[in-house]
């Protein structure tokens, strides 16, 4: 237990500390990352939460007019939505965290055992996750108690739960990434391998709760709710022990969900720290022998920069599912959009739909979040990148042009495609394109200058720069912010009267003046973040 | 070749890691930077190369000042580090061919010359491996093909020696020879005093982040060796390791 507490107190220092052991051996203390800020931004994502989750149980208990059971089916949703996260954001994680950290030869040499080691890295991701599970359901618990009234057992095991509810979907994602990186490791591009399964497994969860969610297509929201909850549950036993736990204050139920959780977690950090070693040797980059190919012309810097980017990008299935995540669900909003009738038939629906796609797409495309963890990623390399004769607006500029080569064919198909299939007017069409490329854009440079001013060049495994770093989070969250906030105005303004093609043009308009001036803020104060990183 | 003049460098904590360097290289120079660890080395050789930023004195590479004109001394110099930390997940031949399109090498001089510098140095059938996989030696190996490709008229290396096989090390001080003979300069750390002695035509010795002497090695060490000359001079000025 002791060995576990250290292991788990240094991975989580590791995870959360900031600055480089380079620069503070030269008189800067490694100082808590910006602590204060993390904590801001975490009550801001839980602030965010609370609207919608008070929308919705607003608009439950106008409905429901004392039915409690249609308002008790909401924490479990909540609850649903908090484990399918986990399991979508740790999936792709669990693997470059647990079986390929750059630690392991290192905790491995100490008279450790493999189930230790393994125990104290799960639980690190259980820390990581936890944050976010409490950001979405502590909130839910508070507008609950306040609507439903509920007895005091509801508020006993729901926070207390809450700590459990994390861990089997991270359990999941361990084993459902350890089987996906056994079954490409028998291929020769491994990495491609591992992507593909990913990205099926993403669209396949996706789909699953899309379906599941829209199992009632009409009627009241608390009968919609409560159907989705008897389907979700079929699929998802362990949901329904949480909702009888809380809902009926049953200590019985609470002590199964906690106990097949803790079990869960027992067993699997016992089995896969029994073979810690063996997946090491399986996971780890091997040589081969075979005669390499010359190169048969020469690329630019502009170009070379790029690849090298880009290859970095793919020789992680977690680093690419997780920067990339906002194209795939792009791609599932478009085909969703293209393919259901989402407006029933009805003109004025189908006219607001317009209005909904450009910002829908450009919140998917704000959260393509390459660049803001590219300066960090770039670890104990970043020497060399500063040896090599490349100017910092080269350097700088050649991760926009990834972030955009990457974003535009995906953004413009997506566009172009659904404006087609739903016959919206040219305007329409053009806003669904111009948006989305004006957000991915300006999100870009925004990530790339909050890596420039917060890197982390000290990491053992990616999933420190990529997951709940700052940048990530700022790029994800402000990008949410940003396109939903003018998609309400936009649907606002059309609802009082303003011609929809106008209020497109004049969004169009704002979308691209702000990417302006991100592209001068980028050149105006790039250069300098750059030449003032010292590692 | 390379001119520090008058070189400092203090960190952001207020360490000051060199107080003013004054050094030339010349054309066709093998020279060795020897100290003790800490004394100010690797800060040097890091600021020669424009990897870090300095703000007192100057360095002069081919005449161009570093701090003026970073990109035209960077494309004459080659660095390498005491730690190859290269990229991981490229394999051998696209990190050789991703520094050969930085440096604007075309791609037929490129093949020949990591076709040869891979061959003399016996990676050429890990080249298409990953370097992840890599050894130590074979990432200085590769790190030292990737500074020999685009031909520098200045070397800069850092302890090049730890980590290779003593053939690999016999090749490199042979690359060195032929290097200086087409009119490189060399500069390098070493803590190895007996190759400092046998293969530099210069040294100078720094100690605590300053230059304590420099000049042949010849005149510097006289009769005795480099090791009790710089044992001597660790001595005389009372200083810590």
């Amino acid at each position: 237990m002791r060995q576990f507490l250290m292991l788990y107190k240094a991975q989580l220092s590791a995870m959360f500390w900031s600055g480089n052991k380079k620069t503070a051996k030269k008189g800067k203390s490694l100082r808590p990352r910006s602590m204060a800020g993390q904590a801001l931004l975490w009550v801001f994502v839980m602030a965010l939460m609370g609207v919608y989750e008070f929308i919705f149980m607003s608009l439950l208990a106008a409905e429901s007019q004392g039915d409690t059971a249609a308002l008790a089916s909401f924490p479990a949703l909540v609850a649903f939505a908090s484990m399918l996260l986990t399991v979508i954001t740790t999936v792709s994680y669990a693997k470059t965290l647990l079986y390929e950290a750059k630690d392991y030869e290192l905790l491995f040499s100490l008279p450790i055992s493999g189930g230790v080691i393994v125990a104290a890295k799960i639980a690190t991701l259980y820390t990581l996750d936890l944050i976010f599970s409490l950001a979405m359901m502590l909130p839910c618990g508070v507008f609950y108690g306040l609507f439903a009234a509920p007895s005091v057992t509801f508020y006993l095991f729901y926070f207390l739960l809450i700590l459990f509810v994390p861990l089997i979907p991270i359990l999941v994602a361990c084993v459902v990434s350890a089987l996906f990186s056994l079954i490409a490791s028998r291929f020769r591009r491994t990495q491609m391998i591992t992507i593909v399964l990913y990205a099926i497994f993403l669209c396949g969860v996706m789909s699953i709760s899309f379906t599941m969610s829209s199992t009632t297509e009409e009627g009241l929201i608390g009968e919609m709710f409560m159907g989705a909850l008897a389907s979700v549950t079929a699929w998802y036993p362990p949901l329904a022990w949480f909702y009888e736990a809380t809902v009926s204050g049953s200590a019985l139920w609470a002590l199964l969900f906690v106990g097949v959780s803790l079990a869960c977690f027992a067993l699997v950090a016992l089995v896969i720290g029994k073979f810690y070693g063996r997946f090491q040797e399986i996971f780890r980059p091997r040589a081969v022998r075979r005669k390499y190919k010359a190169a048969e012309k020469s690329s630019g810097v502009m170009v070379a920069l790029m690849k090298k980017d880009w290859k970095r990008l793919c020789s992680s299935a977690g680093i690419f599912m997780n920067q990339l995540v906002g194209l795939l669900m792009l791609v599932f909003f478009a085909v969703i959009f293209g393919v259901t009738d989402l407006a029933g038939g009805e003109e004025e629906a189908a006219e607001i739909m317009g209005v909904l796609f450009p910002f829908i797409f450009a919140m998917a495309a704000s959260m393509v979040m390459d660049t803001s963890t590219s300066i960090s990623l770039e670890g104990k390399t970043f020497p060399l990148i500063k040896s090599l004769p490349i100017s910092p607006k080269t350097y700088l500029n050649s991760k926009i042009m990834l972030h955009m080569t990457l974003c535009a064919p995906v953004i413009t198909l997506c566009g172009i495609g659904v404006s087609i299939a739903k016959g919206l007017s040219v305007v329409n069409l053009i806003a669904c394109v111009v948006i989305p490329l004006c957000y991915a854009y300006s999100s870009g440079v925004i990530g790339l200058l909050i890596n420039l001013k917060k890197y982390k060049f000290d990491w053992t495994s990616e999933l420190m720069v990529a997951k709940n770093s700052l940048p990530v989070m700022l790029a994800t969250f402000g990008g949410m912010i940003l396109s939903l906030v003018p998609m309400g105005i936009a649907i606002a303004l059309c609802g009082s009267g303003f011609p929809v093609s106008a209020v497109l043009i004049f969004f169009m308009a704002l979308a691209v003046t702000v990417a302006v001036l991100m592209g001068v803020i980028l050149n105006a104060l790039g250069e300098n973040l750059f030449m003032k990183i010292e590692y | 070749m390379l001119r520090f003049c008058d070189f400092s460098k203090t960190y952001k904590g207020g360490k000051r890691a060199v107080d003013g360097l004054s050094l030339h290289v010349e054309a066709g120079d093998i020279y060795g930077f020897i100290g003790h660890n800490g004394a100010g080395k690797t800060t040097s050789l890091k600021a020669a190369c424009g990897i870090l930023d300095f703000t007192e004195g100057n360095i002069y590479i081919g005449g161009i000042s570093v701090k003026d004109d970073p990109l035209a001394t960077k494309k004459m110099t080659a660095y390498i580090p005491d730690n190859p930390d290269l990229y991981e997940f490229m394999t051998g031949i696209a990190y050789l061919n991703f520094i050969g399109d930085i440096y604007g090498v075309p791609a037929s001089e490129r093949n020949e010359l990591i076709r040869h510098y891979a061959t003399m140095f016996e990676i050429e059938g890990d080249l298409a491996s990953q370097i992840g996989s890599y050894s130590h030696g074979m990432k200085q190996k590769l790190a030292i093909i990737s500074a020999l490709i685009h031909k520098p008229k200045l070397l800069v290396l850092d302890e090049p020696f730890v980590g290779l096989d003593p053939k690999a090390a016999h090749l490199l001080k042979q690359v060195f020879a032929e290097l200086c003979e087409s009119g490189a300069a060399i500069f390098f750390s070493t803590h190895v005093l007996e190759v400092a002695q046998k293969l530099c035509n210069k040294i100078a010795i720094i100690k605590g982040g300053r230059l304590v002497v420099s000049g042949k090695t010849d005149e510097i060490v006289g009769d005795s060796s480099l090791e009790e000359v710089f044992l001597e001079l660790a001595d005389v000025e009372g200083g810590d390791a």
